[in-house]
Order: C-alpha cells, then structure tokens, then sequence
C-alpha cells in the first residue's frame, strides 16, 4: 500500500498518530479485513456504507474503493458532506481502527485500486472462510465487479481503536500500542 | 416494500452490522455491531454494552443506519433507525443477553460482551442494496410442520404418553432430535423435567431453578429464549455448573443428572402459558450451530402454547372424579423397601432415590395407606384436600406433581406403578408386599 510521504495539515494531523494506524490498517488489510464506511446522507442522517478496500493509507490521504451500485445514496451524501468514518476489522481477532477524516472525493478507480482491492478481497473471503461463514457466502460477499468501483480519497484527522471493549472509541495511542 | 418480517433471517447475529451514527456537529462513526433484534414488524432493538462513542452519538440525535447481511444468501438491507428507549430488564432484554451470549461464545468475545441495555429503533425504512444472492433452501415450512405437531395433541387422554408423542413429532416433523418438557413447580421455583425425547437417559425429575440457563430464563420472563452457540452462562453442563458456583449435580436439586446433550451448541427454551401463566417450558437443543431461527421460534411458540392448553385442560379435567375404571395389575413376589426422610419427603425404593418435596410426600401417603389398609384407588380430590400434604391452596399444581411421580415411578418403581383410572381418579398398583421405613 503505497504512502505519501508528509502531512498534509501538520498543525491538524496529530504527530505520531497516522503512522501508527498505518501500520495497523496494512496490517489488517493485507491479512483480509472488513472495511466500513459512515458518512451523513443529503438528509442529514448517517448512512452506513461498506467498501471493497483500502488502496492508500498515509498520513495525509487515505483512499478507499467503493462498489457505486452498493453505495449510491452514501455518495451522494459525501458530495455535500465531505465527512467520513472509516473501519477496519481484522476477522479473526476483531481488532479494530476507525479513521475520522474530511475534504473526500471521488475518483475514478484506478488499475492499481483494482488490483490492490482483488488481492484484499481474495484475503478477506479467506478470513471469512476460516470464521466458518462458508466459502459459497464468502465468495458471494467479497465479490468484485471491477466496472463498478470508484475511489474515495480524504485527508484523515483522527484515528481511534474501534476493538470491541470499554475501550473502543479511544484515541489510538493510549490504547493499541 | 421490503418489510422487516422478510429480513428477520438477517438478524441471527451470525454476520456483524454496520452502524453508522453521527454527533452533534455532523461527524459520522462507523462500527461493527454484534446484534441487530428483532422486535416486531416495526422495531429493531440494538444491544448496548459500552458507553462508548456510538452510544453518545445515539443519546444526541437519536438516528442510526445500520446495514444487515443474511448469512444463508447474502442479502443486504440498509435500515434507518430512530432511537426510541433503552430497555435494561425484562423479556427482551433477556432474550437479547442469551443471544448476545451465544454469539460471545461463538467470536471469543465473552470476556467482553455484556449488555447493558437493549436499545428499542424504530425503524423508519428498509432500502434493499444489490449483492451476489445466493439460493437458499429450506428443509422444511415450521408453520406446516407446527401445525401437524399440534395435532399429536388431540389424539390421547393420558398425558405422559401424550408428551412423548408430542416430542417425537418434535423430530419427526420438525427434525428436532432432542427435546424435553419441564412443569413448573411454583412453590419451589423450580422446573422438573417429566418428558424428554432422543437422549440416552431419559432424565425425569431433573430440575433447573427459575432463571437458570435458557430455560430458567424463558420460564422466569416468559418468552422465547434460543442461544445460536451455547455459551457457558447457558450451558447446563456439570463442570460449567461448578464454575459458575451452582451447587449440587448440573444444578439439579433433586440429584438426578442433567439427560442433555453433552455439548450443544443450539438450545431454544419456550414458556407454557396457558391463560397467561407460566406453568412450564418446552425445550429444544442441537449440536448444530445456530439451529433454531426466528420463524422456528414462532413455529415451536405455537406449538408450546397448543401443549400448554392441552395441559391446562388436564389439569381441569383431574379435578373431577369419575367412576373408576379397572386396571390390570402386574403381579410379583418380591417385597419392596420403602424409606422416607421426613424433613424434605426423600423417598428411596430400594436404596435408589425415587423422588422428594411434594410428590414424595404424595408417595410416601399412597404407600402408607396401601400398607396399612391395601388400598387401591385414590381421586386427586382427597389429595387436595390433605393438609398433611401441605399443598398450596390457589395453585397446586397437583396434576404436575402426580405426572412426575408417574414418570418417575414408570422408570424406576419396579413393582410400584401409578395409572390413570378415571377422570380425576387413578391407581396406585403395587405388586408384592411393602416394607416402609421413616426417618
């Protein structure tokens, strides 16, 4: 998962925080992991989404892949809300982060997003196949129809631990280290 | 549109949700969340188990969206929610902390969830998402197969035959293999069991205590009570017993052990009530995992309220003597040592525990007066009238206390037998002589 190299914002990205998410949402990701996106819908409400991968994660961009059929009405919102909630969970021992970010867009996916996602999904539906959820509902979840995906980006500001527990919703370095 | 009665297969606990929820100033959050309930056509109930940032968000604007995956095709639901109340007792409640126990169990998460409330949504609208659906078959239609278990009901006068009929229908119809039903005994609180079916032994008399297990709870709230992986707060299991600081054999007041499966990992417990009131349990387990769904939840609560009524008529009808009818006896030399403990009515046959509380004081008053005058036949009537007996006077729950000792004394009274002579009436056979010994 490729990175950029600074901050975008220094004075609103906190020192040391980013890279530690990194670490832990390549980690998670590579090994297959269940990511999912909030953002406020054009009625103001919060609209829960789920992405297909994670193709960039630094500490001044995060990219995410999305299915645009799955989550029309969540992009829409995003066009006026640019806020957005990202979590990523690791399947087998439920270890997870949650990234707040703003200033997202949509892109066009790339061959790189494609490729990155095929290989997250191929490790995701693994996990899940491992959980016992059976590999004809793993297949069919972690599908990918590569014609229907579009790239998020925002710039991250928070990142929190999401593992459930007392101590989900901390920031990440008092509690994931 | 899509309602919630069609998405319920969504809501097992078996794939996570997704809730979104947002703060004051219009941040978004986005978690996994363990359980998503169904409460009725219109309402969702979400477990709370943290204060923790979705709980505050929820608390401040009191709308959610939360998407729904069903386990078997894949289908997804986004649901917008309103909050409406947290509920932290009662029926549902205890039913979402068995479920939210078993779903623990299952994700070796039961360090870690532990409701604390049951989050009451109004559902506003259910937007179906596209995905890969995958068919899916199902073995059988609960509501057709309730509805020829409920008729084994109508074809027998004696009830304890009439259960075991009712339990193999259980499994012939509904593939239940392992079932039991338990009548409540209100005096004590406790929940003896006087049918089972599909187990090596068959566990009569065993008895659990009011909010004990799944079927504690289901007795002690009246509702439905099902857990998809058993978890060890659930379980009835004699080491988990021990761990749990429950005293005596499996937590079985009586001694006799627990018949069950020795690691379900289903168990679905369902309340008698007839007439509104609790007065026992119909209970369901399988090794398979999450084997009992919403719609057999339903199926088996229609069924259990059939046997509760079919009770209930029995009980009615005991209260009326009728002419008695003659009953061959079965004959033998043998005579048969009876010792009675006076200070809780234990009674042993042969130095094997038969039974104790208020059907060992009825035992221990038919061989009494067998012995000393040979006398056959008794009516439910003087029983209840015997203050010696200490039956309470509003609800007696006779009729129960006679089935158990029936059963009880079908497996292990030898030459001692009780069978039903009449409406109200029945008799006490005793073949040989009696030697009874008081304590």
């Amino acid at each position: 998962m490729p990175s950029a190299q600074a901050p975008a914002d220094p004075a609103e990205t906190e020192p040391g925080l980013l890279p530690e998410a990194q670490t832990l949402v390549e980690a998670f990701c590579r090994h297959g992991a269940s990511i999912i996106i909030g953002v406020i819908g054009l009625s103001g409400r919060p609209l829960a989404g789920v992405a297909l991968g994670c193709t960039e994660f630094g500490p001044n961009k995060v990219r995410v892949l999305l299915s645009r059929p799955l989550n029309s009405e969540l992009l829409h919102g995003l066009m006026r809300n640019s806020r957005i909630a990202l979590t990523v969970s690791e399947v087998p021992t439920h270890r997870s982060i949650q990234i707040k970010g703003e200033g997202a867009v949509l892109l066009a996916a790339q061959a790189e997003d494609l490729q990155i996602a095929k290989r997250q999904l191929r490790a995701f539906r693994d996990q899940l196949i491992d959980a016992e959820y059976g590999e004809a509902f793993a297949t069919a979840y972690c599908r990918f129809d590569p014609a229907e995906a579009v790239a998020v980006e925002f710039i991250p500001r928070a990142a929190f631990t999401q593992t459930p527990g007392p101590r989900a919703g901390e920031r990440l370095q008092e509690s994931v280290r | 549109m899509t309602t919630l009665d069609q998405i319920r297969n969504c809501l097992e606990g078996v794939v996570p949700a997704f809730l979104a929820t947002s703060d004051g100033e219009g941040m978004p959050n986005v978690s996994e969340i363990s359980q998503v309930h169904y409460v009725d056509p219109g309402h969702v109930a979400l477990s709370y188990q943290f204060f923790n940032k979705t709980r505050r968000n929820v608390l401040a604007t009191r709308v959610a969206s939360v998407i729904v995956v069903d386990p078997d095709s894949n289908a997804q639901y986004r649901l917008e929610l309103d909050f409406e109340e947290t509920q932290t007792s009662g029926p549902l409640f205890e039913a979402m902390r068995a479920k939210l126990a078993g779903i623990a169990s299952h994700t070796h998460m039961e360090s870690v969830f532990r409701l604390l409330g049951s989050d009451v949504y109004e559902v506003r609208v259910i937007e179906p998402l596209p995905s890969r659906r995958l068919e899916v078959l199902r073995p059988c239609n609960p509501l057709s197969a309730a509805r020829r278990v409920a008729a084994e009901l109508t074809t027998s006068e004696e009830v304890g035959p009439l259960l075991d009929r009712f339990l193999a229908a259980l499994e012939r119809q509904m593939g239940i293999g392992h079932s039991m039903v338990l009548m409540l005994d209100p005096e004590t609180g406790r929940l003896f069991t006087v049918a089972s079916h599909g187990y090596p032994s068959t566990g009569i008399g065993f008895d659990v205590g009011l909010g004990q297990g799944v079927i504690g709870v289901a007795a002690a709230e009246g509702v439905p009570i099902r857990i998809g992986h058993l978890a060890a707060d659930y379980s009835y299991g004699e080491a988990v017993h021990s761990a749990a600081g429950i005293d005596g054999p499996a937590g079985s007041a009586t001694g006799v052990p627990y018949p069950g499966l020795e690691a379900p990992l289903s168990q679905i417990a369902l309340p008698l009530r007839p007439m509104g009131e609790t007065v026992g349990v119909l209970f369901a387990e399988s090794p398979q995992r999450n084997r009992f769904g919403y719609d057999d939840e339903d199926a088996l609560q229609l069924v259990a309220q059939s046997l509760g009524m079919r009770l209930l008529l029995g009980r009615q009808d005991g209260r009326e003597p009728a002419a008695p009818q003659s009953i061959e006896t079965a004959s033998s030399a043998a005579p048969l040592r009876l010792r009675h403990y006076r200070f809780d009515d234990t009674v042993f046959i042969e130095d094997a525990y038969l039974i104790k509380g208020v059907a060992g004081a009825i035992f221990w008053k038919l061989a009494t007066e067998h012995a000393e005058t040979g006398r056959t036949e008794f009516c439910n009537r003087e029983l209840r009238l015997d203050a010696t007996l200490r039956l309470p006077a509003h609800f007696d729950n006779l009729e129960s206390r006679l089935l158990l000792l029936q059963r009880r004394l079908a497996e292990r009274g030898g030459g001692i037998q009780i069978h039903r002579s009449g409406r109200g009436r029945f008799r006490f056979d005793v073949a040989g002589d009696l030697t009874l010994e008081e304590l």
